[in-house]
């Protein structure tokens, strides 16, 4: 079942002298209980398309086209007030560089307390006592001592506090979680730790996960899906086996080939030459052809429509598709 | 030129590149700089003002300190553009050399306060521990204190005068330098090139001269001219009270004189509005340099 | 470390400070050139005998300094700040704690409190409007009334305000006492009447002193990662801002109040000069004028206590409210 449909997503950045294309007619779908994976590479659009859709764009950046559906219900449509219902009852976020998400001199229990007394709807004493108990339960849930809930946040260590994220953002029992980056910052160990985690309240809460990070080996281990964005644009979607093996687009293949070992194969390393344009003039046609192998002239003239591949839920935005590029 | 040897040539070939890299760096600078209007008028009142200063003797009609018996109290006319005091003196030659005693005391003050703030603030940043508690103790009592009664006070067990009036309002000024110059100390500090240096066994000394100090200094600087306005406003305050300058004209000298002639009441506004001005526009030009200087050198600000 | 035992090494702190100052106000006011009394006494060149003796009796001028340390501070402790010269014989205590220490709280008081609200509520707006036009402009204007010294601001106010539209009195700080004034409110409302030049004029000043500091601390803290966390929460935008953004802001601006409070003792000299306003400013000003070195005194260690006691307090208060600070 879809639980998130964006389509056409156009989200451009105006600044004085240029117009930053950051996102650029992007088209995919997150299904309930599942969780997809989104890799580019860094300044490709991952955290504008996300923060498009929880609609918390920075002042200088404008959606301007496309319909972004949370169970049927465009998020576009809705005015600010209805927004910041939905926030986090129904869709809550786990920031890029969360590390200073909660306020220095709050507790984090009370940070919690507060989104869920937010949300509930009586908001008498006993909803406060309430909340106070599912603080502890979801600092539980996260295998966290349901002690500390009183601590501030800088008693907490790094995974902690990042432990004390999830449990936040599980708080309201929201049906789509959109997670930027959210191990970057964490040594191996914890990372793989708050994988196993995330992985394990995804499949108990049935929850739809957006995952975004440029770490290809992570969501080899962690996703179903998998969305590959280059400059502004998806270049492919589809099944992460698929994807992993029967990758179509030269973009995905170099991308992940230029990742050690993910299939386990002691391969040799290809860096990808050249570096991403800039988004305030994208080159004209796809916007990979410059460090393309197999570009050709219709590449530089024409975009390429996204377009169903060999699945139905493979889809690849390239001329030259499942092309070997040597 | 000769080429005398490898070593010299060598230098003789980088000095144009790292003449370009200056340049490169000031065009950046001086880019941000420009980013708001500020900046500019800054530089404008402050170069106006010491074209003033600079050049009293030629644009000042008379002696400033010369009473003329015979055009006592005027209003102004042709001869006094600002007319004269109860003495007789030209009110706008001593507005001409007040720029002088101004631009002298707030820049020399401002100056032993940099010196002080930056010798204090560095060694409570670098050193840490008890001599940074003790130090950070007793510039925050000095921080509390009002700074104008104290000046009154010293002034008058010390007496006033030029050099003193300087002395004073630089050994009152510094507490604002050494808090900056202490929190940017620490975080140069944590930085690893000082670890660096410090493990190679170089000295104290070295390590404060050759890394913090200019890494702290573009900081220091937009600070000290806020110093500069302090000062500027300080020596008024004071001069106005009487316990200026004696001989030569400040602006807080005329403003005193103009309070001392019930210039507001008899309605002469040329003996009080234009020295007034003249502080505005001179400490606003300087405040304006130093916010703009803060906006593009304070890495806190940067970020946005 | 707790609360209760960062107050303790506060509070110690503190009266070791209160300490020192103790020393420096006895040294400073004889390391010039002669002692207290002599230097009067060498000034003045007239001095009635009585008076004479009475300074030898109260500083023991002709004991040894250690002797004449351990005679101030047992005044000192039984709340005697000595005569004043000047007001000769008046004491010290009565001249500063009397009608001119309610003038200076009365004026400072409403100045301070009505400068801090509207810099915050100026810093906010143009914060929020960061590099917009509202921004520049008020980025303009509060320069030049830094930049501006605040006796001038004062004398223009007079000019227009007394001189030319005839809106508030000249100068002066009316008693109770006066008996032109038939009951208290009558001498209220003159009260106030006279009060609105200085308030003006220090609120101009204090205004262009703190705009630029609580509008820094707004934009720090609007660009910090936990209110970008707080909204999108969808918690309600008055929580974000006076829950979540207020608190962290409003950390430095008691800094900002705790030197104010000293201003609350010390007065504003030149303000209160240029409206002839009867409060500590103008009666430090007087005890320079007349080198009454006893009266400085009593002043300096009321203002050096004040000092001390509001950073004391203002710490606790900072402690209290950000945790990351009890180490
Ligand atoms: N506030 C902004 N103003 C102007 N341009 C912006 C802004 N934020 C992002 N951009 C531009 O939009 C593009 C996409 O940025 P985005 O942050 O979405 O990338 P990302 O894929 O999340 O990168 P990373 O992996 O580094 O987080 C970049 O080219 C960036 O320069
Ligand atoms: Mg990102």
């Amino acid at each position: 079942m879809v639980l998130l449909e964006v389509k056409n997503l156009s989200t451009h950045f105006f600044l004085k002298e240029s117009r930053v294309r950051a996102v650029d007619d992007v088209c995919f779908t997150v299904e309930k209980g599942k969780i997809l994976g989104v890799a580019g590479e860094s300044g490709c659009g991952k955290t504008t398309t996300a923060l498009s859709i929880m609609r918390m764009l920075p002042p200088a950046g404008k959606i301007v086209k496309g319909e972004i559906y949370l169970e049927g219900i465009d998020l576009l449509k809705k005015n600010k007030e209805e927004m910041r219902q939905t926030k986090w009852k129904e869709l809550s976020y786990i920031f890029q560089y969360a590390m200073n998400a909660f306020n220095p001199v709050m507790t984090v229990g009370e940070q919690i307390a507060e989104v869920i007394i937010e949300k509930q709807d009586t908001n008498s004493k006993s909803g406060k006592k309430e909340a106070w108990k599912k603080v502890k339960e979801s600092f539980e849930i996260v295998g966290l001592d349901p002690d500390r809930s009183k601590n501030y946040p800088h008693e907490f260590s790094g995974g902690m506090r990042q432990r004390a994220i999830i449990a936040m953002a599980m708080a309201c029992d929201p049906k789509l979680l959109i997670a930027d980056e959210p191990v970057t910052a964490l040594d191996v160990i914890v990372e793989k730790k708050i994988l196993k985690l995330l992985r394990e309240i995804q499949t108990k809460y049935d929850l739809g996960i957006m995952f975004i990070t440029h770490d290809l080996s992570v969501i080899a281990e962690s996703c179903d899906e998998v969305a590959i964005m280059y400059a502004g644009k998806l270049v492919e979607v589809g099944d992460a086996s698929t994807i992993f093996h029967k990758g179509a687009h030269p973009y995905t293949r170099m991308l992940i080939r230029s990742f050690p070992s993910i299939l386990g194969e002691c391969k040799r390393i290809e860096p990808i030459s050249g570096i991403p344009p800039d988004l305030a003039n994208p080159p004209l046609g796809c916007r990979f052809h410059p460090r393309c192998p197999i570009a050709t002239k219709e590449c530089k003239e024409e975009i390429p429509p996204f377009e169903q591949f060999s699945t139905s839920r493979h889809q690849v935005a390239c001329f030259h598709a499942g092309e070997s590029i040597a | 030129m000769s080429i005398t040897g490898a070593k010299d040539g060598s230098i003789q070939y980088l000095t144009p590149s790292l003449l370009t890299r200056y340049k490169i760096r000031f065009n950046r600078f001086w880019h941000l700089y420009t980013d708001s209007p500020f900046g500019l008028i800054g530089i404008f009142l402050v170069l106006l003002f010491v074209g003033m200063g600079v050049f009293a003797p030629i644009l000042a009609p008379y002696d400033p300190n010369r009473p003329m018996v015979g055009d006592r109290s005027d209003n102004p006319s042709l001869s006094h553009p600002l007319g004269t005091d109860r003495l007789g003196r030209d009110i706008f030659s001593q507005m001409i050399f007040g720029a002088q005693v101004s631009l002298l005391i707030g820049l020399s003050a401002a100056f032993i306060s940099l010196v002080i703030g930056t010798f204090i603030g560095l060694t409570s940043g670098y050193y840490g521990g008890f001599i940074d508690l003790l130090l950070m103790r007793i510039t925050d009592f000095f921080i509390q204190l009002p700074t104008l009664p104290l000046m009154l006070v010293v002034v008058s067990l010390f007496g006033g005068g030029m050099e003193n009036l300087i002395l004073i309002i630089g050994f009152l000024g510094w507490t604002g330098t050494a808090r900056i110059v202490r929190s940017e100390t620490l975080s140069i500090k944590q930085r690893a090139f000082v670890e660096a240096s410090k493990s190679v066994g170089a000295g104290n000394r070295h390590i404060i001269i050759g890394h913090i100090l200019p890494n702290v200094f573009p900081l220091i600087f937009a600070n000290a001219i806020l110093g500069v306005v302090n000062s500027i406003i300080a020596e008024a305050g004071l001069s106005f009270l009487g316990f200026g300058v004696v001989g030569s004209w400040s602006w807080g000298r005329v403003l005193y004189e103009a309070g001392r002639e019930n210039a507001i009441l008899l309605g002469s506004w040329w003996h009080f509005i234009p020295p007034g001005i003249s502080i505005m526009l001179l400490a606003l030009g300087f405040s304006l340099i130093s916010f703009s200087l803060n906006e593009v050198l304070n890495p806190r600000l940067r970020e946005r | 470390m707790s609360l209760k035992s960062y107050i303790a090494r506060r509070a110690l702190d503190s009266i070791f400070l209160l300490i020192v100052t103790v020393v420096f106000n006895f040294v400073l006011f004889r390391i010039m050139p002669g002692n207290p009394a002599l230097a009067v006494l060498g000034r003045t060149g007239q001095v009635r005998p009585e008076f004479r003796e009475a300074l030898q009796i109260r500083y023991g001028t002709n004991l040894p300094i250690w002797d004449q340390f351990v005679i101030y501070l047992q005044r000192l402790l039984e709340g005697d700040l000595g005569f004043s010269f000047y007001y000769y014989p008046t004491p010290v205590s009565d001249l500063i704690f009397s009608h001119r220490l309610l003038n200076t709280v009365l004026l400072m008081g409403i100045s301070i409190l009505l400068s801090f609200i509207l810099a915050i509520i100026f810093g906010t707006i143009a914060a929020s409007k960061f590099k917009s036009k509202t921004d520049l402009v008020s980025i303009f204007i509060t320069l030049t009334s830094y930049s501006t010294p605040v006796f001038w601001v004062g004398m223009l106010i007079i000019f227009y305000f007394f001189g030319q539209f005839h809106l508030i009195p000249l100068s002066g700080s009316p008693r109770l006492e006066d008996p032109k004034y038939a009951d208290f409110f009558a001498w209220a409302l003159d009260y106030c009447y006279h009060l609105i030049g200085p308030v003006t004029t220090l609120t101009i000043s204090f205004v262009g002193a703190w705009f630029l500091i609580a509008r820094d601390q707004m934009l720090g803290v609007f660009m910090e990662d936990y209110i970008t966390t707080a909204r999108a929460k969808g918690l309600k935008e008055r929580r974000v801002l006076f829950v979540h953004a207020r608190k962290n802001a409003m950390l430095p601006m008691i800094s900002v109040l705790a030197l104010a409070m000293t201003y609350l003792v010390s007065g504003a000299t030149l303000t209160e000069t240029v409206f002839s306003w009867d409060g500590i400013g103008l009666l430090t000003f007087d005890a320079v004028t007349y080198s009454d070195y006893p009266l400085l005194q009593g002043l300096f260690l009321l203002v050096a206590a004040v000092a001390i006691f509001s950073s004391f307090l203002a710490d606790i208060i900072y402690a209290y409210l950000d945790p990351r600070i009890r180490y």
